[in-house]
Order: structure tokens, then C-alpha cells, then sequence
């Protein structure tokens, strides 16, 4: 039996790519990137600024009270940021590993459409929070709250369907097992490491959000910003000092093939693929020099030790997706490979998108400039 | 073709693509027009300086928000992931070939959002004329989101020189862009855009309390939001029907040309149904909040609201169907089967062809031809029909009274439902005249059956058993086995 009857998976249309390989692969891993520090807040915001907000539940004035509101008056925006930026990533995805990931999500169809309407109640949590205060009085941090367990219950769906189209060899059996689309893949060992990673990552990028707050605040209320650095970079300190446990175990979780693709301990430490080897250490080396800068900033709430823990996390997190993808391409590589597809640039489209990008971002700047201008003037 | 397909009982894996599609459509089409709305409501509390008007504004920037922003992007995300599911192949096709159009969609999408977000967080802490400025900014770029999202659609339905007749890609992505419908449908959607946000502002003016002036000012202005659809919207509608392929035009007019008869085309049903509901909502604005503002209120709006929806349901729902039997016209069936693929898939075999039905057959025995029937039905027909029983367009039910023999010539004729015979005859002047016709009378509706023959065999075996006749001729034989069959005794265990 030949091996796409043992192991179906989609394929390509004939049609050629529209653009460059490398090109898409670096809007996938960008586009990812830009999505997952929103998303990050987004899914864990609700929870911290529901801690916030009971905490302070007696002090009206307390820092918890001021840094939960304003937290959670940010949390629709930002949600909206991390749905518009997770488009890019999934375009690129749904072209380049299209054949995997449209059988996964068929597979998983329940569970993947009904991500939209938990986004929606997550989403109206927050507005419910931030339009219904008056109405709800000391109970409504019980709606971010909710929209934060919502929001996981969509991030544990994502994980599901990410390690589901890394594993064709499950596809033909659950389909047969039923082709109602109500699987996941709750046998997989890299499941549980892996959204917990995510989910605890998240946590720590919502202290990065937290501390950054205090920056912008270091010249308007020096004592709230030196709390918000503090609270910031001990959530971060406490959640990368976890992550030292939970990331082994899903660097160890996967399948021996890919692991040895970064470390190979057998023969040294050096993988098969240099590439990734030297990005996971250098991630390994990021990561340490952001818990040394948080560790100052959380003790003295030193701006410039928590803009370096910053930095460092912020590429951390660059070299965290980068990784990610790699575990993707490792993974599947023997499968399906796009670089065998062939390419045809749509040059007159293609340029005009990314003369569009780069309008874009200039736009916004300009655009959150007179954001910012309006408030000052008020 | 080479994707399992998602099986949903009873509606079909369609309809969940067009409840969200049409639901999302409702919401995106304010999201652009009440662009506009803002915008010139905007200039008009600037000019007038009225502060009442701001007030409203503000109110109806917030329910604005709150739609647009949450359900509208979110169901908007849904359709792609809906198309993703029930069609796999076509969204791969619009993907692969217009991604970097969606990149360019994206990028006014993200555009879009932030300007409204910064213009709504910005109301009354931003200078006016520079507030009144982003709201006209935020309609530019939503324009431009229509514009791109316009060229894909109707791309997909009269794709211009992209195609040849033979299904193969032989133009410009810009053709299929750029192609016939692209102005026409983009000035309908306009105007309907600016009705729809007409009526979104009635709702929200309808809840004015205690301003009776400003509520029936408000009200008429926002009846008069109808107008540009009313006034050249038909004009623009004659213009699209012209650009369609001629065969979904013969369709459309030859079920419109037995209306009297009283039994046209479903096409037909639901583009009549479509007129009536824009004519009765045309009335209802003009006799409701255009001429009696004082009477008019909440639960008249919402009337007016539902009457909208049933008007863009029908809309879409005939939009849709224009393009049947393809997803993209001349080049893919909505069952994923290629046009230019069939040859290659007769000469193949269906199951050699297709790697999700070789590999569910592998699993199956040679002689189970019923299982492979089934596999056959599973991925050529069920992208459009349910199995058995009430569902939609469930296979059971059209079969009707079909007996084997019928059901066995109806596969067979499906085979040939793609072939179009050519007649020459002779004009009155003696010129040779060449006419065309469909071989089958299912063209036009349906995809080819495609496969081997014992492929097709297997196929009408497997349609035997779920038919009405095949259906009772089983309980007959199963009635008999048992009435031959010994009675068996309960037995206890000891």
C-alpha cells in the first residue's frame, strides 16, 4: 500500500504560489509574532486584572485598582489586535500548509468553528466589564474573568488543531471514527506541555505588558510607575522561573526525530540543524538575561533593567515563534515540503501589498500619535 | 476532491457557510456604509454645530462599535474558516491565487479598525474638524476593503479571460480581478451599504427620548440613506445581470419567464423574493420615517431591520447560486472536482484519483460496491446533498419513486453533464448556423458524476439502498428472512 493511502493528506492546487517562499515564511513567523504579544495580554489579561480588582476591591485608590481598570479598558483593543494580526499568520499558514492544516481543522471542525462564537463572549466580557461597572458593582471582574477562561478554552482549541496537523498519521482513523468534525487530539504527547508553555508564556508577556505600562508612567506618577515595573517583572520572574520546568518538558515531549533536530545530548549538544540548535540556545541565553534585568527591576523598579529584561523577552518571544515554526517544518518535512511547490510572484499585487504594509505602519503611528495628542489635551 | 469531507446532518456543510456568510454580510455592509453615515452625519453636526447631533453620534458610534468591531470582524474570520471547512479546495484556489490581494485586504482591514477605534476612544477629546477628518478617513479605507473583497468575489463568477472553456488558467490573476462584474457589483453593494446603514441609524434614532425634534429629523435624514439605491440601484443591477456567464443568465431568465405558470426556477423564487423585500423595505421607509416620523418607532425599526436581513439573505443566497454548479466558475465544482480534471479522472478512476477515497476503500472489501458507492457519494455528491432523509437536498428525498433502473440511467446521464453538443443547421439566408446545448438537463445545476464505470455501478447501488424503493424492498427482504427464519426463544441464563 503506497503511503499517501496509508497516510492521506490534502495537496496543493496546481495553481503556483503568489510569492516567494521565503517571503511567506518570514509574514508567517512575523505575522505570528505581531499576533502573539496581543493575544498573550489578550488571554491573560482578563485574569490579572481580575486579580487586580479584587485585590483592591477595598481601596478604591489603591495601584490594583487603578492598574485593573485601566488593564481591562485595554483588553478590547487589544483582542482586536490580536484577531487582525492572527489573519496574516493564517493565511500563510492555510497556503503553505494548507494539505495538514485544512484535514486538521476538518477533523476538529466543531471544536475550531465554535473558537468564534467563545471569541465572541470572551469579547463581549470584556465590554461587558468595561460599559457595565455601574450595573454590575463589584461583581463585574467576574466577567474578565470569564472571558480570560473563555479565551483559553479557544487557546486550548488552537493547540489541538496545531499538533493535529503535525500528525497526518491520525487523520484517515479519526476520520473513519467519525466525519462530524467532533475530534481532538487529546492522546497527543505534546499537547499538554505544549499549551501549558503557551498559556503560562502568556502570563509572562501580560507582566511585560504591565512593566511597560510603568515606562510610559516613569515621568507622569513616578510611585505608580515603580509599582507597575514591580508588579510587571515579578510576574514575568515568577512565570520564566516555572516555564524552566514546563519548556524541558515540552522540548522533551516531542518526537525524538525533531527534539534531535535542536539537541542532540547523545552526541554533545549541538542538533542536526545548526540553525535551530544556535536559536535555541541563543533563546536559552535571552531568556537568562531577561530574569537577571527583571530580577534588578523587580527589586530596585529600575526602568533600565526592566527596558533590557524588555528587550530580552520581546526577542525571546521572536526566537520562541521562530522555534515554533521549525517544530512545524521538522515535523512535517517528510511529508509535505512547499519549496517543492512551484512559485510564480504576482509581482504588480505583491508590491503594491507590501508598499500597503509599510503605509500601514506608518499610518498607525501617525494615527496613534493624534491618539495620544487628544488625550494629553484633555 | 482531496480533502475528507465534513459531514453535517441534516443542513449540510454549505449552510453553515451561508448562515455565517449572510449573518457577517449584514454586519460588514454597515461597517462600510455606516462609515459614510458617521462621516457625513459628522460634517453635518460640524456645520450646523449641534451638539444634540454629537450626542447621537456618539450613541451610535458605540452600537457601532460594538457590532462591527466584535461580530462583524469575528464573522467575518468565520466565513474564511468556514469556506475552509465545507470546501477546502476552493478556499485553496482563492488562496493560492489571490493571497497577496488578501494580504492587501488585510492591510485596510487592520486600517480600518484602528481608525475607528481611535476615532470612537477620540470623540469629544479630539478637535471636531480634525475628529470629522478621521471619520471620512475611516470610510475611505473601509471603501477599499469592498473594493478588494469586490475584485475576489465576483472574480469567482465571471472571471474574465483568466479561463479558457476548458477550466485552465490561461490569463492574469488581475482578469479574474478586474473582471466584468467587478463595477457593477461593487456600485450595487455600495448602495446597498448606504440603505443598510439608513436603516441601522432609524434603530438607533428610534430610541431618542425626549428630543422629538431632533428624532424626526434624524429619522427622515436617515430615510433618505435609502435613496441612491432606490434612484440608479436598479440601473446597476440590469448592468451585473448583462456581465453573468450566458448560461447562469439563461437560467435566471428562464425561471423568470414561468413565474405566471407558478413553477420557476428556485433561482428565480429566491431573486423574486429578493425584489420583494427591497421594494416592501423601499415602502415601509418611505411611508414609516420618511412621511410619519412621529409614529414611528423601536419595534418599526426592527421590522425594517428584519425585513434588511431578509433582503441580503436573499441577495447573497441568489449570488451564490448564480455560480452553481461551481465554486469558481468554469474552473471548479463545488464539489472541488477541477473542470479541466474530468478527462484525466474518467481515464483514472475516481478512487485512483482521489487520495481519501482510495484511502476509505482501501479499508473496504473489492466486492462491497454498496461501501464504495457510498465513499463515491461521500466525496462527489455530499458537498451539496445529505444523505437521507428530510436534510437539505437530501439524496432520498429527490430521488423519489426512481427505481434501480431509473436511478442507474440517472448516474449514467450525470456522466455526461459537463458535454455540450454542437448543431449546425442552416439560416433562412443559407448561412451555416452553429447552436449549442447541454446534453443533459442537469447542466447548469450539477457537476459531473466522474469515475470508472464500475465506479458509477457501485455509486447507483449505493443510491438503490438509501431510495424510497430500495429502502422498502429492504424491509420487504428483511420481513421475509425474518418470516422464514425460526422464531428464537428467549434464553436464561442460569
Amino acid at each position: 500500500m503506497d503511503p499517501i493511502t496509508l497516510f492521506p493528506i490534502g495537496t496543493y492546487q496546481p495553481s503556483p504560489f503568489p510569492a516567494p517562499l521565503w517571503l511567506m515564511e518570514l509574514l508567517l513567523v512575523v505575522g505570528f509574532f505581531l499576533h502573539a504579544i496581543p493575544m498573550n495580554i489578550a488571554l491573560m489579561g482578563g485574569i490579572t486584572s481580575a486579580v487586580f480588582l479584587f485585590k483592591g476591591k477595598n481601596q478604591p485608590d489603591s495601584y490594583e485598582q487603578r492598574a485593573g481598570k485601566q488593564l481591562a479598558a485595554a483588553l478590547p483593543i487589544v483582542t482586536t489586535a490580536a484577531i487582525t494580526n492572527g489573519i496574516v499568520p493564517l493565511l500563510f499558514l492555510q497556503i503553505l500548509y494548507g494539505p495538514l492544516v485544512y484535514t486538521s481543522s476538518i477533523l476538529m471542525a466543531v471544536p475550531w468553528l465554535s473558537i468564534l462564537f467563545l471569541l465572541v463572549i470572551g469579547y463581549y466580557g470584556l465590554y461587558i466589564f468595561n460599559y457595565g461597572q455601574k450595573k454590575f458593582g463589584d461583581k463585574s471582574p467576574w466577567f474578565l474573568l470569564a472571558s480570560s477562561i473563555v479565551f483559553m478554552v479557544i487557546a486550548f482549541f488552537f493547540s489541538n488543531n496545531m499538533t493535529l496537523m503535525l500528525t497526518p498519521q491520525k487523520f484517515l482513523p479519526l476520520y473513519q471514527a467519525s466525519p462530524s468534525g467532533m475530534h481532538l487530539n487529546l492522546d497527543e504527547p505534546t499537547l499538554i506541555p505544549r499549551f501549558l508553555h503557551f498559556a503560562l508564556g502568556a502570563i509572562a508577556v501580560t507582566g511585560l505588558g504591565i512593566g511597560s505600562f510603568g515606562l510610559y508612567y516613569k515621568n507622569r506618577d513616578a510611585g505608580y510607575s515603580n509599582w507597575l515595573i514591580k508588579t510587571g517583572a515579578s510576574l514575568f520572574l515568577a512565570i520564566t522561573l516555572l516555564q524552566t520546568i514546563v519548556g524541558p518538558w515540552f522540548l522533551f515531549s516531542l518526537p525524538a526525530d525533531v527534539q534531535h533536530q535542536f539537541l542532540d545530548l547523545e552526541h554533545g549538544i549541538i542538533g542536526k540543524t545548526h540553525f535551530a540548535s544556535h536559536l535555541l540556545l541563543t533563546s536559552f541565553g535571552l531568556d537568562a538575561i531577561a530574569l537577571i534585568a527583571m530580577g534588578i527591576a523587580y527589586v530596585k523598579g529600575s526602568t533600565k533593567a526592566f527596558t533590557v529584561g524588555l528587550i530580552s523577552a520581546l526577542l525571546l518571544v521572536g526566537g520562541m515563534v521562530e522555534i515554533r515554526h521549525l517544530v512545524r517544518v521538522f515535523s512535517t518535512q517528510t511529508i509535505i515540503n512547499p519549496s517543492n511547490h512551484p512559485v510564480e510572484p504576482q509581482s504588480a499585487i505583491l508590491g503594491i501589498f507590501l508598499v500597503l504594509f509599510v503605509a500601514l505602519i506608518g499610518y498607525l503611528i501617525w494615527l496613534g500619535k493624534q491618539v495620544h495628542k487628544a488625550y494629553q489635551n484633555k | 476532491m482531496s480533502y475528507p469531507v465534513w459531514e453535517v446532518p441534516n443542513i449540510g456543510n454549505g449552510w453553515v457557510i451561508g448562515l455565517i456568510a449572510i449573518f457577517h454580510v449584514f454586519i460588514s455592509h454597515f461597517a462600510i456604509g455606516g462609515g459614510a453615515f458617521l462621516a457625513l452625519t459628522e460634517t453635518l453636526a460640524l456645520k450646523k454645530n449641534d451638539d444634540r447631533i454629537y450626542a447621537y453620534i456618539k450613541k451610535h458610534s458605540k452600537f457601532f462599535l460594538l457590532l462591527t468591531t466584535v461580530l462583524g470582524a469575528v464573522s467575518g474570520v468565520g466565513i474564511w474558516w468556514a469556506i475552509g471547512l465545507a470546501n477546502p479546495s476552493g478556499t485553496q484556489v482563492l488562496i493560492q491565487n489571490f493571497g497577496m490581494f488578501w494580504g492587501a485586504e488585510w492591510v485596510f482591514f487592520a486600517a480600518e479598525l484602528a481608525t475607528f477605534l481611535a476615532y470612537y476612544y477620540t470623540m469629544g477629546k479630539m478637535d471636531k474638524k480634525q475628529h470629522c477628518v478621521l471619520a471620512w478617513i475611516y470610510f475611505g479605507i473601509s471603501f477599499w476593503t469592498l473594493f478588494v473583497i469586490n475584485g475576489i468575489l465576483t472574480g469567482m463568477l465571471t472571471n474574465g479571460g483568466w479561463l479558457n472553456n476548458n477550466g485552465d488558467i490561461v490569463g492574469t490573476i488581475y482578469q479574474a480581478f478586474f473582471n466584468p462584474a467587478f463595477w457593477p457589483a461593487m456600485f450595487i453593494r455600495l448602495f446597498i451599504m448606504f440603505a443598510l446603514a439608513g436603516i441601522y441609524a432609524l434603530l438607533t434614532a428610534s430610541t431618542i427620548k425626549g428630543q422629538d425634534d431632533l428624532k424626526h429629523y434624524l429619522l427622515r435624514y436617515s430615510a433618505k440613506w435609502m435613496l441612491p439605491g432606490l434612484v440608479v440601484g436598479p440601473l446597476f443591477v440590469v448592468w451585473y445581470l448583462f456581465t453573468l456567464p450566458p448560461a447562469t443568465q439563461q437560467i435566471i431568465m428562464s425561471g423568470l419567464s414561468v413565474i405566471g405558470e407558478g413553477n420557476f426556477s428556485l433561482m428565480a423564487k429566491v431573486i423574486f423574493l429578493a425584489i420583494v423585500f427591497a421594494t416592501g423595505l423601499i415602502g415601509m421607509v418611505i411611508v414609516g420615517p420618511f412621511l410619519n416620523p412621529k409614529g414611528f418607532n423601536t419595534t418599526f425599526a426592527l421590522m425594517l431591520m428584519a425585513s434588511g436581513f431578509g433582503f441580503m439573505f436573499t441577495e447573497e443566497w441568489s449570488r451564490e447560486m448564480m455560480r452553481k454548479p461551481y465554486v469558481i466558475y468554469n474552473y471548479m465544482y463545488s464539489n472541488g472536482l477541477r473542470k479541466n480534471q474530468i478527462a484525466q479522472v474518467n481515464a483514472d478512476g475516481f478512487f485512483t484519483s482521489n487520495a481519501w477515497a482510495r484511502a476509505e476503500g482501501a479499508t473496504l472489501a473489492k466486492e462491497d460496491a454498496v461501501g464504495h458507492g457510498k465513499l463515491m457519494f461521500r466525496y462527489q455528491c455530499m458537498s451539496c446533498h445529505t444523505a437521507t432523509g428530510t436534510g437539505y437536498r437530501s439524496m432520498a428525498r429527490l430521488l423519489g419513486e426512481r427505481d434501480e433502473n431509473a436511478i442507474v440511467n440517472l448516474v449514467t446521464l450525470m456522466k455526461d453533464n459537463h458535454v455540450i453538443l454542437s448543431e449546425e443547421s442552416k439560416d433562412e439566408n443559407g448561412k451555416t448556423v452553429i447552436t449549442t446545448k447541454a446534453k443533459t438537463p442537469y447542466n447548469g445545476y450539477m457537476p459531473p458524476v466522474v469515475g470508472h464505470q464500475d465506479e458509477l455501478d457501485a455509486l447507483s447501488k449505493y443510491l438503490v439502498t438509501i431510495s424510497k424503493k430500495g429502502m422498502e424492498a429492504g424491509a420487504e427482504k428483511a420481513e421475509a428472512q425474518m418470516a422464514t427464519e425460526p422464531a428464537s426463544l428467549p434464553t436464561t441464563k442460569s
